[in-house]
């Protein structure tokens, strides 16, 4: 039994969005001040040499690093959803093709997770808890473009130095230097920051083909214009609900890796012979 | 009639086969038992083959066979087949729903309910009642999920059916929240509650399951209904649980009003009725439904696991959120 708190949820000490004036209208630079904190904040998720320890994840480093391949090789999708279902055409061009470049970089997630497991990436099967942070992220993409646009600069979209860095600190916390893994996520890691290439399907439109470099809550906070404090509120608390399901994505590791001792990696089976 | 392939049968000792399935391990022992027949069984996978091989009688295959059965280890569907009927899918996974519902209450959360340790323990009460709301609300969510996905007349009728006898279930719930605040002198909930995320993610999964085949989202829901399925068993652990914390019953009454409510519109077994609607299954749906039932089963754990991290840093009767 753990003896100390192993939810860290470094938003939800209290209620977010306490708002005392739920019709006062805030400006896009006044959203960004009450969601941008949260991604902050959340930021510290990704710092696993401080959370395995929590987790007692230590001897599980590795399996740990192919579940965020997981969430990292589905963004494509699910950022493309969130385009899908938002109904305000400037945000859902700011991420489809944003999508475009998530999947174009899968292939590297599908290499790392491979380099990592030593098996080829469609024999794997994501634990539970990383499914579930997986479909977590797909129903904010369906509700909340807003929330949602906050929670991909947690997944190092185009150009965002600070995400591309955590993310990339996950990872190499655990890998020794000599691992091959290390080279695709250099690779990666390029590709993530150079953005150097367009999505256009046709050379006349060359130019607007680039994925917005940079933070990605604020250009569509940008792009809905002004809103009501309480429609904020609502998505600072989707967004907070990304963070505990963080804890969750940890938290399914030691269970299924450490208490029931699953094997590594976890592999798809036929399910009408288990 | 074959083995499961994830099932392996070891020789241990003399006299002694062990049986290593995706649940358990077990030694058995009989005189009949030995290294060939073991070996046998491992490499054909057929029972009677292997009895016959190694001239085995018939005490051994009777008894050998009843513990396989019991335990699922045979598959339990035709080699090479596209389709199968949905009723007959529905009848061999129930077995497996009746044994996941089992082991849901035999974790570190229950065992807290019902032996608590100490004063802090009585928040998970709270916790199920709170938590619990949330969830059984959520049946509008994931039921909609399926009405979106049907244009069959039958079956959206029963889905509001069974939207109809069940979405007034989290005021049971939210009942028993209450009751237990008041009985520690705490005031009403004011607002709209908000649900954990591990609570919230039941709710994703469902609707996931949804969007795959009604039978697989059934599968799902089954594990959670299957839980209430012995109802004297349901007023015999609350009440157990309200005597251990040194509460009214009445704060776990509505806990077994809820599981007499689904026995009385007979929701216990609906993976049976919806089963009825389905056209033949292909093997690849069920197989997905299968997974996807595992998939709940160890969702439900992590939301056990997930209440304790968060209910037992706070005082019985705290702890949930609320839109402010």
């Amino acid at each position: 039994m753990l003896t100390t708190p192993v939810s860290v949820p470094v938003l939800l000490r209290s209620d977010p969005g306490a708002g005392e004036q739920p019709l006062e209208i805030l400006s896009a630079e006044s959203i960004d001040d009450v969601l941008r904190p949260a991604v902050e904040s959340t930021l510290a998720w990704f710092d696993s040499e401080a959370l395995v320890g929590r987790y007692e994840l230590e001897s599980h480093r590795r399996a740990l690093c192919v579940e965020m391949c997981h969430v990292m090789r589905s963004l494509g999708k699910t950022v493309a959803l969130c385009a899908a279902y938002c109904g305000a055409k400037p945000v859902q061009e700011l991420l489809i093709k944003c999508a475009f470049h998530f999947h174009r970089v899968s292939s590297s997630w599908d290499k790392i997770a491979t380099a990592i497991s030593g098996r080829q990436v469609d024999e794997l099967d994501p634990l539970t808890s990383t499914l579930l942070l997986n479909l977590s992220l797909e129903e904010l993409a369906r509700e909340d473009p807003l929330a949602f646009s906050y929670a991909v600069d947690l997944f190092a979209p185009p150009g965002s130095q600070a995400s591309a860095d955590a993310v990339m600190r996950f990872f190499t916390s655990s890998l020794k230097p000599q691992d091959p893994a290390n080279t695709y996520l250099q690779e990666w890691h390029g590709c993530t920051l150079g953005n150097f290439v367009s999505f256009a399907s046709v050379p006349t439109t060359q130019r607007y083909g680039f994925p917005h470099t940079g933070r990605y809550g604020e250009a569509c906070a940008r792009q809905m214009g002004p809103m009501l404090r309480r429609d904020v509120d609502r998505s600072l608390q989707q967004l907070t609900l990304i963070s505990d399901q963080l804890h969750l994505f940890y938290r399914g590791a030691q269970l299924f890796y450490v208490e029931k001792e699953s094997e590594f990696p976890n592999l798809r089976e036929n399910w009408l012979e288990v | 009639m074959r083995l499961k392939r994830s099932v392996r049968i070891e020789y241990r000792l003399e006299h002694r086969l062990r049986i290593t399935t995706y649940h358990i391990t077990a030694d058995l022992e009989h005189p009949e038992i030995s290294q060939a027949f073991c070996q046998g069984l491992q490499t054909t996978r057929e029972l009677d083959q292997a009895l016959s091989d190694a001239r085995c009688g018939t005490s051994l295959g009777g008894e050998l066979r009843a513990f396989l059965d019991e335990h699922r280890c045979f598959h339990e569907f035709p080699d090479g087949a596209g389709a199968v009927d949905a009723r007959y899918a529905a009848s061999v996974i129930n077995r497996d729903l009746d044994y996941w519902a089992d082991s849901q209450y035999c974790d570190g959360f229950w065992e807290r309910v019902l032996r608590p340790t100490e004063a802090r323990d009585l928040n998970l009460v709270y916790a199920w009642g709170v938590e619990s709301h949330h969830h059984t609300h959520s049946v509008l969510r994931h039921l909609g999920e399926v009405l979106r996905h049907t244009e069959e007349r039958p079956t959206i009728d029963k889905c509001l059916a069974h939207m109809n006898e069940e979405w007034d279930h989290p005021y049971l719930f939210r009942l028993s929240a209450l009751r237990l605040r008041r009985g520690r002198g705490l005031p009403d909930l004011p607002g709209e509650l908000l649900p954990l995320a591990g609570t919230r993610s039941l709710c994703n999964l469902l609707q996931h399951a949804a969007r795959k085949h009604m039978f697989a989202y059934k599968c799902c829901a089954g594990v959670l209904e299957k839980t209430a399925r012995r109802t004297q068993e349901t007023r015999t652990l609350f009440a157990e649980a309200a005597r251990a914390h040194h509460i009214d019953y009445s704060v776990v009454e509505p806990f077994v009003k809820h599981a007499e409510t689904d026995d009385h519109y007979d929701h216990l077994n609906s993976l049976a009725a919806f089963a009825e609607l389905c056209p033949p299954l292909p093997l690849e749906t069920v197989a997905d439904s299968i997974r996807l039932a595992y998939r709940f089963a160890e969702a439900l754990y992590l939301w056990n696991c997930h209440m304790m991290d968060w209910y037992l840093m706070h005082q019985p009767g705290e702890g949930h959120r609320r839109r402010a």
